[in-house]
């Protein structure tokens, strides 16, 4: 900002020094100005320190966008229910599997039961492991039938697992439920870790960002010596720095955002694929605009921050020589 | 204009580059500083433009002591004056007329008005056919011409010049100091350091000779 020459008196005013909003707005665009400038001068370094800044922050963007993902996966659940797998001996056969479904369906507390065959286990293991050739060398089928069961509603099921793992022919019984809230504390102290990370790589781009600033200023000293000479403002002087720092950290923020963008849509089809092994529609969430323009944002912010922090302190020490 | 009241300055190591050095220079003045190299004339200079502290005395420039200036209003002071180096300074990667026009657009003056300026200090030092150059395009001569345009061209009260033609032969340096002739003329106070005696002498303005960091002779002009 201009702001007018101290204690100048009339007769010592020489025909210089314009004041207000103009001059203001004048040293900004000028500002702007050299910033892109620089940039156009030296396209090479510049890029260089964005690349460096973009993967820093494509970690804890990638890091966030995962976490989501899992987050809306695991709220789509309705963890009330109560939906339970029953795992049959091994040596129970397809039949003696439907037998037992038709026996225990129609019980108290049983809403509905479905059979997932060996065959059927087999098939869907085979689709979706990638494990095709291990199985064929093993011979056989190492995978047991399945019952599905649904208890109906108030139903008590501490009576109802008593008396299903009373059944020879019933190895375990698992609650879907169970590995849902698992994943669900798993989450949460996912978040923590990546909050605790984020962090730990917004200084580094703070520290990235005003060392590139630091390098700039000192290539620049004879320039900003002359600047110094004919009656610059260390604020004038710090002005393109300051831009140039924002710049960087709302690039690197975009070109992160690409780079995870790459990564979700390489990841798309399989966990489409996973998602139908669960009989989910659940589509990965891809990063959203608003998202985006936060990013570049906040990470605008940090540029500027690293930028200010070590421009202010260089720059104060530069003088005539 | 400048007035130096018993200035020393010290540097750290105890090297005393003036001591107790006093003298007056008015309004519309053209004065050189002279002596043997390390004598002190810089340092003298370097005082003025407020590029160095004095460690003891009092300097006024324009009514206003130097010692009352705070660090953050130097810039606004040194608006008011032009500085020539031996060293012209000038940006090398900007042309002839972004040059000129460093102070007016720090300074915050229009685009317009920076133009106006730029150009009427270009012509002033015959330089305006150059104004797109870059100044390595230019000779030793003209590269100096471009740094004094760059330091009247926001109109100081006070132009002051280290060793401004020692880079230069003899004609060109007499072509240089008739142009600060020139600016004396419009009323801009002159202070100039050099060692050229000779040029001095054709040119008759007062002097004051230092020696050892102290005012060895002063000489009066002689018309």
């Amino acid at each position: 900002m201009t702001r007018p020459a101290a204690k100048v008196t009339p007769r010592q005013r020489s025909g210089i020094g314009a004041g207000g909003l103009g001059a203001w707005l004048r040293a900004h665009r000028s500002a702007i100005a050299a910033t892109l400038q620089q940039f156009a001068r030296h396209p090479f370094a510049h890029v260089l320190t964005i690349a460096v800044l973009a993967v820093t922050l494509a970690l804890p963007i990638g890091l966030y966008v995962v976490l989501g993902n899992v987050e809306r996966l695991t709220e789509a659940w309705d963890t009330n229910q109560t939906r339970m797998s029953v795992f049959l001996k091994t040596n129970v056969d397809d039949a003696q599997a439907r037998r037992l479904a038709a026996s225990v369906s129609g019980g108290p507390g049983i809403a509905n039961v479905r059979v997932i065959t060996r065959a059927e286990a087999l098939d869907e293991y085979r689709a979706y492991s990638g494990f095709n050739e291990a199985i064929d060398a093993i011979g056989g089928n190492p995978l047991p039938a399945v019952l599905v069961i649904d208890p109906g509603e108030g139903a008590d099921l501490q009576a109802l697992v008593a008396r299903l793992r009373s059944q020879p022919e019933v190895d375990t019984l698992k609650f879907d439920m169970e590995w849902v809230q698992r994943l669900q504390a798993m989450t949460a102290l996912g978040q923590r870790a990546v909050r605790v990370v984020a962090g730990m790589l917004a200084v580094a781009v703070l520290l990235i960002a005003g060392n590139a600033i630091r390098v700039a200023v000192a290539q620049r000293r004879e320039e900003i010596e002359v600047y110094k000479l004919v009656g610059a403002t260390d604020a004038y002087i710090r002005r393109p720095f300051l831009y140039t720092g924002g710049l960087y950290g709302a690039l690197a923020g975009l070109l992160a955002c690409g780079v995870v963008a790459a990564m979700l849509a390489g990841v798309r089809a399989p966990a489409r694929q996973l998602a139908q092994l669960y009989q989910s529609a659940f589509e990965l969430n891809a990063l959203a605009w608003p998202a985006i323009l936060a990013v570049m944002v906040a990470a605008g912010f940090i540029g500027l921050l690293g930028a200010w922090w070590t421009a202010a302190h260089h720059i104060r020490r530069i003088d005539v020589r | 204009m400048i007035r130096f009241s018993e200035v020393s300055k010290s540097y750290p190591g105890g090297h005393d580059a003036l001591k107790r050095v006093s003298f007056e220079i008015d309004k519309g003045d053209f004065v050189f500083i002279t002596g043997h190299s390390g004598a002190g004339k810089s340092t003298l200079l370097r005082l003025i433009a407020l590029i160095e502290r004095q460690s003891g005395g009092e300097i006024v420039v324009n009514g206003q002591s130097l010692n009352r200036i705070r660090r953050a209003h130097v810039p606004y002071y040194r608006r008011r004056i032009g500085f020539i180096f031996q060293d012209h300074r000038l940006l090398s990667d900007r042309s002839v007329f972004e040059n000129v026009a460093l102070p007016l657009t720090i300074a915050g003056l229009t685009p317009n008005e920076t133009g106006r300026r730029v150009r009427a200090a270009l012509d002033r030092v015959g330089l305006l056919s150059k104004e797109k150059d870059l100044p390595a395009q230019l000779s030793a001569g003209e590269q100096q011409r471009v740094g004094i345009a760059r330091a009247v061209a926001h109109k100081p009260d006070i132009l002051i010049a280290d060793e401004p033609t020692g880079n230069l032969d003899a004609e060109l340096s007499h072509d240089i100091m008739e142009l600060f002739d020139l600016f004396n003329q419009v009323g801009v106070t002159v202070v100039i350091a050099t060692h050229d005696l000779d040029l001095l002498r054709s040119f008759g303005h007062r002097s004051i000779t230092l020696r050892a960091g102290q005012v060895e002779a002063e000489q009066e002009r002689t018309e």
